[in-house]
């Protein structure tokens, strides 16, 4: 049994059946890790004893047919900005590199509550901004994973850890999900609490995971969720859903090879039964970029302004930028581009009287070369209107680096998301994995 | 070409970094001073009424 390959739904009901020692498992992925994450670096602490023991503990009780719960014994590396108790998170920054938290984040206690073993902490770019971290991409070691999500989502690309745990502000969650060929989504920021987690703008920080199929997804926000998910048909009848291809702005701002597997994809899913048609934005859209930017440099400000002068030399050149630039807008500026940030998000939402799903590339093409990381203008629009948003594998470029595409609901319709997702994944097949 | 609000506004803001940074920390931030500006000129122009809350 190829232990690294299994998915969270395989891996957790070989376990519930006993055919899967929760020891052996890890043991496996420890292996993985020994042999990539030199040129992968997706982690910045493991603590693999108490990994270990705690597994032993965990393996016992399966043998006694006693579950913590959905993801019992299932390994979840955890983006090192959530607070993890006994260990380390360092926020990507030296600032913060002997910090040990006294608690779990929100998110960190769901995941134990529901039986998963906390495998370590996941890269962050330098205090989750534009400043890189020392990750790679998996499926290219000269390319970037994205960020600031970097090890979460390249540690899952790279068979190290079935799922992992990342967060979003402007597009740090989908554009690393499209990189590194996996699943990922941004649920609505009141689905998922990010309380314990360190912020970069608390009205646009959210919670993301990251996973190798949607049903792990599923499996994964049903725990994490702060309130029940309203159900939704299994196996959803693909003539029902009306799909909304979004060509103004996101395909013009997408290469050549993306905009042509975006139009393939509309053609299959028109041929599979959806109901596939082209959008028009709402005028307001061409706002989008001012009222986020404005939200996000302020916030930051707030953030940040004691600790930049404390710590500057922990700060990388980008974040710096964004934190005097916010230091210089006022209070009323700030508050003008939050009312207005009402009104886009009241014109957005009209676009789902129309159509169940948006479909846009997950982001302008494949991952860039070098450490720069990437542009998030996929997710920024979603972001701020603080809509649940997936991106799912597509195909390979044709320099072999994966392509995404992403899904867009109405807020807090998460489960028509995932539903659909799942007719969309069937459609697209894809199942290439990286050469490591 | 900028309209003369957006050039206003970088001067002000410009004078505020100053301030706060010192004139060579300002200075090399000139440019994104003026896409800030750019920025929150778009934000004041738009128009919303004292019943949107933010």
């Amino acid at each position: 049994m190829n232990l690294e390959a299994l998915t969270l739904v395989v891996a957790a009901g070989k376990i519930r059946d006993g055919a899967l020692s929760p020891v052996d498992y890890i043991q496996a992925l420890f292996a993985r890790v020994d042999a990539i994450e030199p040129r992968v670096q997706a982690w910045t602490t493991i603590d693999r004893e108490a990994v270990l023991a705690e597994a032993r503990q965990m393996e016992l009780e399966a043998r006694r047919k006693q579950f913590r719960g959905p993801l019992h014994g299932v390994p979840v590396g955890v983006k090192d900005i959530f607070y993890t108790k006994n260990l380390r998170t360092t926020m990507g920054t030296t600032a913060f590199a002997d910090f040990v938290p006294t608690y779990d984040a929100s998110v960190v206690k769901k995941l134990k509550n529901a039986g998963a073993l906390i495998m370590g902490k996941c890269v962050t770019t330098v205090l989750v901004f534009l400043d890189p971290g020392p990750t790679r991409n998996p499926w290219n070691t000269e390319h970037t994973p994205g960020g600031s999500s970097s090890g979460s989502a390249a540690a899952v690309g790279a068979r190290m850890c079935p799922v992992s745990i990342g967060s979003q502000t402007v597009g740090s969650v989908g554009r690393p999900g499209a990189y590194n060929g996996v699943v990922s989504i941004m649920p609505t920021q009141s689905r998922v609490n990010m309380a314990g987690a360190f912020p970069l703008a608390w009205s646009l920080d959210h919670v993301g995971i990251f996973s190798r199929s949607v049903a792990d997804i599923d499996v994964m926000l049903e725990c994490l969720s702060e309130t029940p998910m309203p159900s939704h048909p299994r196996r959803m009848d693909n003539h029902k859903i009306r799909l909304g291809i979004v060509k103004d702005f996101f395909l013009d701002k997408a290469d050549t090879e993306t905009r042509g597997k975006i139009d393939e994809l509309g053609g299959k899913l028109a041929n599979s039964g959806f109901q596939v048609a082209s959008v028009s934005l709402p005028a307001i859209f061409d706002l989008h970029p001012a009222i986020l930017r404005t939200l996000v440099r302020s916030e930051a400000a707030s953030t940040h302004e004691q600790l930049l002068r404390a710590k500057s030399n922990a700060y990388g050149p980008k974040l710096r930028d964004l934190v005097q630039l916010g230091e210089l807008i006022d209070a009323s500026t700030y508050l003008r581009a939050r009312r207005i940030r009402r009104h886009y998000q009241r014109n957005m939402v009209r676009l789902f009287e129309h159509f169940d799903v948006l479909v846009t590339p997950g982001a302008p093409g494949p991952a860039p070369a070098g450490t720069a990381t990437g542009d998030p203008v996929m997710q920024a629009p979603w972001t701020l209107a603080d809509f649940p948003t997936m991106t799912l594998p597509l195909a390979l470029a044709t320099n072999g680096l994966p392509l995404g595409v992403q899904l867009t609901s109405a807020p807090l319709h998460e489960g028509l998301l995932l539903e659909v997702a799942k007719g969309i994944e069937e459609v697209i097949g894809f199942t290439a994995k990286p050469n490591l | 070409m900028d309209s003369p609000t957006v050039t206003t506004l970088a001067a002000e803001l410009h004078r505020r970094a100053v301030e706060k940074f010192g004139t060579e920390r300002a200075d090399t931030l000139r440019p994104d001073l003026l896409q800030l500006a750019r920025e929150l000129d778009a934000i004041n122009a738009y128009d919303i009424g004292f019943e949107d809350e933010p």
